[in-house]
């Protein structure tokens, strides 16, 4: 590497550098990238790293954010040329600790709202799901089609200091990022054309078929060739470009919950050749918008009656309503004893320990060590309304505290687990700087098919220091390989 | 045994033309352990064909899809039900410490969730109430759900002019009136709060016999009492439910139970009417 680029980095010595070795020696996995990048000067890599960018504004692909941006002005997704890399063997074991989870996240939505006995056996208590926001009461005494209820989990991951990868928390409503994954290698694959085939790279570019597979293989009883569509909020939301680019490169229509309707117990989307049934929905909006029969009634972004059909198994959701209710951060702290319960094995994937409010001792423990630890409420996700102690004023603990208090079972706490960082190209400084990184899997599941994502969206927090790598909260990526080194 | 011959009658008339629309209609009577259902009949304006589609609790509902543009929906439901004697006052007895250890128990607590939940028009904090609306464990559940019943239609003002859809248990506590379902919700809430599952019902009441609120659909509740099973009570009447009460079908509140639900691609206001009469053959 060019003397200029790496001029200043600085290795965090109390962290994990994924690249590096505390003594400032290169990890063996990006040995060969970096004898690689050496033959560009600093001025070529620039060069290289914008042009790179530039293709993913000439292709489309940006997102909004609505947090400091109310008219939701469209970016791109902060990029760079440099690679995460996973070793194919690290790799093999994150795989099999993923299906392990999202196979006992199944099981247990397949409990809760049936037989419920891991409720009656008190290994999950009952009071922490019935009073669930996300318990849906339309799901309760039935099974999806294929007996499927999240057929697509993002779980976030983290790498710890001691080298380990921990489960940060799942996602099994409607976790977004997967087109970045598709698209930052396109990019990547043109640069690095070279690497790819000689580090052996696992491809991404399966997923669409794998998606496709899976939405096929929960298709209603009785139905062959299914007939499937994704389902958009519209342009307006952050996730449009993925919810488009899945669409396409799935070979499905993308539709508005206006373009569809239901009739005699079965849902049918509207052609210019007049109605057309459909059988398996890859539904991009919240569960409260579904159906404003049931619903929202305000909401016009889902369908008329929908629900119904779904109960009477005319028509696959994709994920099931109603998961919300096993990937809540409450939850999250019971994986340990629910994978056990269902699978009889030790969780492969550790979770990072999480004090739970609504426990009196626990809460006592966050109230007194506020400033060490992160505090989330139970049922938000990207990253909104994530309070860090140690980044946090005395007023603004304070007023923390206050709010723990008064709704406990809103509230969980977890210590401040230092994300590794990972070299990532700054265009501000034109070199190198560490910073903040997690990774985002996908995981599918259809009826008997597993299939897990090779790598996954790796998140860059962009602010230095920052622990926060939601793109809705200005993070951006990086291309994750899986590769033979 | 009595026959009853149901009619409902709704005329919805709109400000702008409809472009498109679902309807949803649970008025048919349901068949259960004490009613038969025999046959019924629906006449709608626009010559559409309804479907009969099972709700979340597998009740009928009477739907239809219009997909062209209307400006008024006139729909008719005439129905003829059987309904059993039911005697009311056939209790079995249970002890009071059985009563209670069922209730005491998780998996009561799991099994009934559903009706146990409370709901944002089912929920109320008992402290706020006078004493007796909280159950003693030395209490049974039929004393007190009876007390109950007759407290609400002693001291609650039965007045149509509330507008019912923005009432909560607590308002209907505090304005000591309403309708039969602000009744019947703050019933539940009560009993969902003591660990009593309860369930709303729609229905309908013979009429002719100075019952209140027998010109519109009505609404009572049941209670599943440990060892006994479900009950139906009708606190805007202090009666329990007998031949008299036509059962449509049940929920967690109101909300699970309208009559009637719409989704319409149109703008502006919309007028809705209704009628219900109920005969005995």
């Amino acid at each position: 590497m060019n003397e200029n680029i790496l001029r200043s980095y600085d290795i965090e010595r109390h962290l994990l550098d994924e690249v590096f070795e505390h003594g400032g020696d290169i990890r063996k996995p990006y040995q060969r990238l970096f004898e690689y990048f050496n033959k560009y000067s600093a001025e070529d890599f620039k060069r290289v790293n914008e042009a790179t960018k530039l293709s993913f504004l000439m292709q489309g692909i940006t997102f909004a954010t609505y947090a400091e941006n109310p008219k939701g002005t469209e970016r791109i997704f902060p990029f760079d040329l440099m690679p995460r890399v996973i070793t194919a063997k690290e790799w093999e074991r994150l795989e099999e600790g993923l299906i392990q989870r999202n196979v006992a996240i199944n099981l247990f939505l397949k409990d809760i709202y049936n037989d419920k006995k891991i409720l009656r056996d008190k290994v999950v208590p009952a009071e922490l799901i019935f009073s669930s926001a996300n318990y849906n009461k339309y799901m309760v005494d039935f099974e999806p089609p294929g007996g499927v209820y999240n057929h697509i989990s993002g779980t976030d991951l983290i790498k710890h200091s001691d080298g380990n990868f921990y489960v940060l928390e799942d996602n099994v409503r409607c976790p977004s990022g997967v087109s970045y994954v598709l698209s930052n290698r396109d990019a990547l694959k043109k640069a690095l054309s070279v690497l790819f085939k000689e580090l052996k790279v696992g491809t991404v570019f399966d997923y669409p078929a794998a998606l496709a597979t899976c939405m096929h293989s929960v298709a209603p009883d009785g139905v062959d060739a299914a007939t499937c569509a994704v389902l958009t909020p519209g342009i307006y939301n952050s996730a449009y470009y993925e919810h488009s680019f899945l669409a396409q490169s799935m070979g499905l229509e993308l539709v508005e919950g206006r373009d569809l309707f239901v009739d005699k117990g079965f849902l049918y989307m509207k052609t210019i050749y007049g109605k057309k049934k459909l059988d398996v929905l890859y539904r991009r909006i919240d569960d409260e918008f579904l159906d404003p029969m049931v619903f929202n009634p305000n909401s016009m972004l889902g369908v008329p009656g929908l629900m119904d059909v779904y109960r009477q198994g005319n028509v696959s959701l994709i994920n099931a309503p109603g998961t919300g209710a096993s990937d809540d951060k409450a939850v999250y702290s019971y994986m340990p004893e629910i994978i056990k319960y269902y699978l009889g094995e030790d969780a492969i994937l550790q979770n990072v320990h999480t004090y739970q409010c609504e426990k009196p001792a626990e809460m006592d423990h966050v109230l007194n060590h506020i400033e060490e630890l992160v505090v989330k409420p139970v049922d938000q996700s990207g990253g909104y309304g994530i309070f860090v102690g140690n980044c946090a004023s005395k007023t603004e603990c304070d007023e923390m505290r206050a709010k723990i208090k008064s709704d406990p079972r809103e509230y969980v706490a977890q210590p401040i687990m230092n994300l590794s960082s990972h070299s990532t190209y700054i265009d501000e400084t034109s070199q190198f700087e560490p910073r903040h990184v997690d990774l985002r899997t996908f995981t599918l599941m259809g009826k008997d098919y597993q299939f897990v994502l090779k790598g996954g969206l790796t998140r860059v927090a962009l602010k230095r220091g920052s622990l926060i790598v939601n793109s809705s909260q200005g993070g951006g990526a990086k291309d994750t390989w899986v590769a033979e080194v | 045994m009595s026959i009853y011959q149901v009619s409902y009658q709704t005329t919805n008339s709109y400000e702008h033309l409809v472009k498109e629309a679902l309807f949803s209609l649970l008025v048919l009577p349901v068949a259960d352990d004490c009613q038969s259902f025999v046959s019924y009949s629906v006449d709608c304006n626009l010559q559409r064909q309804h479907y009969l589609q099972p709700n979340l609790y597998g009740f009928d509902q009477l739907m239809f899809r219009v997909d062209h543009s209307f400006d008024q929906l006139s729909i008719i439901v005439n129905s003829t039900v059987e309904v059993a004697e039911i005697n009311p006052f056939d209790f079995e007895k249970q002890s009071l410490t059985d009563e209670n250890a069922m209730m005491e128990s998780l998996d009561f607590k799991v099994t009934y969730q559903p009706f146990l939940f409370q709901s944002q028009s089912t929920r109320i904090n008992l402290s706020r109430l006078s004493p007796e609306m909280t159950k003693s464990v030395s209490v049974k559940c039929v004393d007190f759900l009876q007390f109950l019943n007759a407290y609400i239609y002693k001291n609650f003002k039965f007045d149509d002019d509330v507008n019912s859809l923005l009432n909560t248990p607590k308002s209907t506590w505090e304005k000591k009136q309403g309708v039969c379902q602000d009744f019947a919700q703050f019933f539940i809430a009560v009993c969902r709060a003591n660990n009593i599952p309860a369930r709303y019902v729609s229905g309908y009441l013979n009429q002719g016999e100075g019952h209140i609120g027998s010109a519109m659909l009505h609404a009572w509740v049941e209670v599943f009492i440990p060892g006994l099973g479900w009950q139906g009570y009708d606190p805007t009447n202090n009666l329990l439910r007998d031949s008299h009460y036509i059962k449509v079908c049940h929920g967690v509140d109101y909300e699970d139970c309208s009559p009637i639900k719409g989704i319409l691609n149109t703008q502006g206001d919309n007028f809705t009417e209704y009628k219900v009469e109920v005969t005995q053959q």
